[in-house]
């Protein structure tokens, strides 16, 4: 099955093929596997444990965050 | 030297929580939070592209300073979006201490009380050492207390704005009001005696960031500031006298040269 994903990621409108995981998504955008990174998906947080098995769904809106200065 | 202080009950060697944002370069930044003496400085997450290096490069800096990290919510409007955000700061900084941001107002940067307590109790409920940024309002203050915050973060004044303790005598009823919270002002700090009058109310540390970052020698200032929350703390711990309405002589007057009485 070809089925494609439309996503959005950090805003910005991501077309993938399916199926897909948090996981994947991050390899294919070519992600550090061994980045300080966060991610959540429709708001909704991720542990980095269940990337792997999280599935992604046409539409879901993926967010991935990284250390950055703050007060 | 003042008493000691905690969070979350790790003891901490400064009452002086500084920022990591708005400095003309990492090499000033770092240099700034070391002439602070500051054990515990805040940090943020951004989104992050593919490829982009920022966040390792600050993720490296930042653990050269043997610091403790306080990561942040900015930016959150809503308890969803705080809660969602504290989950990937404790991930990525392996930390469960959270200062909980939920901005109400764009003008103002003033906290959403309702959003505030949403977002603490269910912090808490998780596990989260939270440090809500709140306004000086004393019944949202004890609904946090209520939530299980043990430390609370009153604004002196909007961020950024460097205009001091705009209500001081609210902060001191909050100090009477909740004498085994944690205290700290966070937010609108300008110069050190800010600071150090927010210290002599009997607020346990402060929290800044512009204040350093965009005075004209971030380093001096932070060294300037340190001096000025240890002063005030000592001040505190000293007890000040009360203000009186008319003049007390300092000298004794009795016996001094030409002395009589009235």
């Amino acid at each position: 099955m070809n089925e494609v994903l439309h996503l959005t990621v950090n805003g910005e409108p991501t077309r993938v093929p399916g199926p897909a995981s948090v996981a994947s998504l991050l390899r294919r955008l070519a992600y550090d596997p061994a980045g300080h990174l966060a991610v959540a998906v429709n708001k909704t947080f991720v542990p980095r444990a269940q990337h792997q098995h999280h599935p992604l769904r046409d539409g879901d809106e993926i967010d991935v965050v990284a250390p950055m200065q703050g007060g | 030297m003042s008493s000691a202080f905690s969070i979350g009950g790790e003891e901490l060697a400064s009452r002086l929580l500084v920022g990591t944002a708005r400095y003309p370069s990492p090499e000033v930044m770092r240099r700034a939070i070391r002439a602070a003496g500051a054990s515990v400085v805040t940090v943020g997450l951004r989104r992050q592209a593919p490829g982009e290096r920022a966040g390792e490069d600050f993720w490296r800096l930042i653990r050269s300073l043997g610091v403790r990290l306080l990561p942040n919510t900015a930016g959150c409007r809503t308890a969803r979006e705080a809660i969602t955000t504290a989950h990937m700061a404790r991930e990525i900084f392996d930390t469960r201490w959270i200062k909980l941001e939920v901005i109400g107002d764009d003008y103002t940067l003033q906290p959403d009380p309702f959003g505030l307590v949403e977002a603490a109790r269910a912090l808490v409920d998780d596990g989260f050492e939270v440090l809500p940024y709140t306004t000086e309002d004393l019944v949202l203050a004890q609904r946090l207390v209520d939530c299980g915050c043990r430390v609370l973060m009153p604004w002196g004044a909007p961020i950024g704005s460097g205009q001091g303790l705009l209500n001081p005598r609210a902060l001191a009823a909050l100090r009477h009001r909740l004498p085994d919270v944690t205290l700290i002002v966070d937010a609108g700090i300008g110069r050190p005696s800010h600071a150090a009058e927010a210290m002599e109310l009997g607020f346990d540390a402060v929290l800044l960031n512009t204040a350093v970052a965009e005075a004209g020698d971030p380093e001096r200032m932070a060294a300037a500031f340190a001096r000025a929350v240890e002063a005030g703390r000592l001040a505190y711990e000293a007890r000040p006298i009360p203000e009186r309405d008319l003049a007390q002589a300092s000298t004794p007057l009795i016996d001094t040269p030409f002395w009589h009485q009235h």
